[in-house]
């Protein structure tokens, strides 16, 4: 059952993968590369279960928060271009 | 086994098509979010691996912290890189010739996680078997990197603050007074001059 989810989680990072190279606009991809680090996060659980050691766990939890944290300051540098220092 | 093997292949092959985006690619922020996607498989691809700790630097530092740096600096630079198609054989050349020596060495690596291989003979039974009575905590990389090789870490601790202090001590003394160094830059000039 783990390796179905596992198979299914790497069709669509390929999926995703496709839209990231031939995405139309930087948003697109931004969203892609967003979506393909969700992919990642339930790769590592399913990956974990999968392989009997569910204890790295924290990893994919560490992944989460770097991906929106990373989303964010892409965003953040479109929206106001810099990252929070004083433009001269 | 196989599937490992499979899950493995696949992402490499992901890496590799990524890899590729990134040659293509002239929009310098969408470089910067593809070396981000990047390390990201790169940081899962170590866990099938089983290096844990290294998957956890990858994610924290590769995939986040480097990223935002280099957006940081990202807002200095023009939006788009330039093409530059001229003379490209000699790096081509050498790049390929460095690709196949290391994959030529790559044969007399031993296998993966193959107990008799060097690595796991010289002294990591004694750090395995001594941990609990020599250190008395049930983490073994922690008693290896706070004991057994404790001044290694001491020295790549003092390196790490040495270079803190040495970009606050640079950062700082130019924001303070900014004429002050524009007209030091002044005063250069006029000696040259």
């Amino acid at each position: 059952m783990y390796l179905a989810a596992l198979i299914a989680c790497g069709i669509s990072g390929i999926l995703i993968l496709v839209r990231i190279i031939l995405g139309k606009t930087t948003f697109d991809r931004i969203l892609a590369i967003n979506s393909l680090g969700t992919i990642i996060v339930l790769g590592i659980a399913l990956h974990g279960f999968y392989s009997g050691r569910p204890e790295f766990l924290d990893i994919a939890i560490v992944y989460a928060l770097i991906n929106f944290i990373g989303t964010i300051a892409v965003l953040k540098l479109f929206s106001t271009g810099s990252l929070g220092d004083i433009q001269k | 086994m196989i599937s490992e093997l499979l899950i493995n292949a696949f992402l490499v092959t992901v890496m590799l098509a990524i890899a590729i985006a990134l040659l293509k690619t002239r929009t310098v922020i969408f470089t910067v979010i593809l070396t981000s996607a990047y390390s990201l498989v790169a940081a899962l691809m170590f866990i099938t691996l089983d290096a844990v700790d290294v998957a956890f630097t990858e994610a924290s530092v590769g995939a986040g912290i480097s990223t935002i740096l280099f957006l940081a600096a990202m807002a200095y630079l023009p939006k788009k890189e330039e093409e530059n198609f001229s003379n490209q054989f000699l790096p081509a050349l050498s790049c390929i010739i460095l690709g196949a020596i290391l994959i030529w060495c790559s044969y007399d690596l031993p296998e993966i996680g193959l107990i008799s291989s060097p690595i796991h003979q010289h002294i990591v039974p004694d750090y395995i078997l001594g941990s609990r009575n020599d250190i008395g905590i049930p983490n073994i990389v922690t008693s290896v990197l706070a004991s057994y090789r404790g001044y290694d870490t001491f020295g790549e601790t003092i390196v790490v603050f040495t270079a803190g202090v040495a970009v606050l001590v640079l950062l700082q003394n130019n924001k303070k007074n900014p004429k002050n160094t524009k007209s030091k830059i002044n005063k250069i000039d006029k000696k040259v001059g």
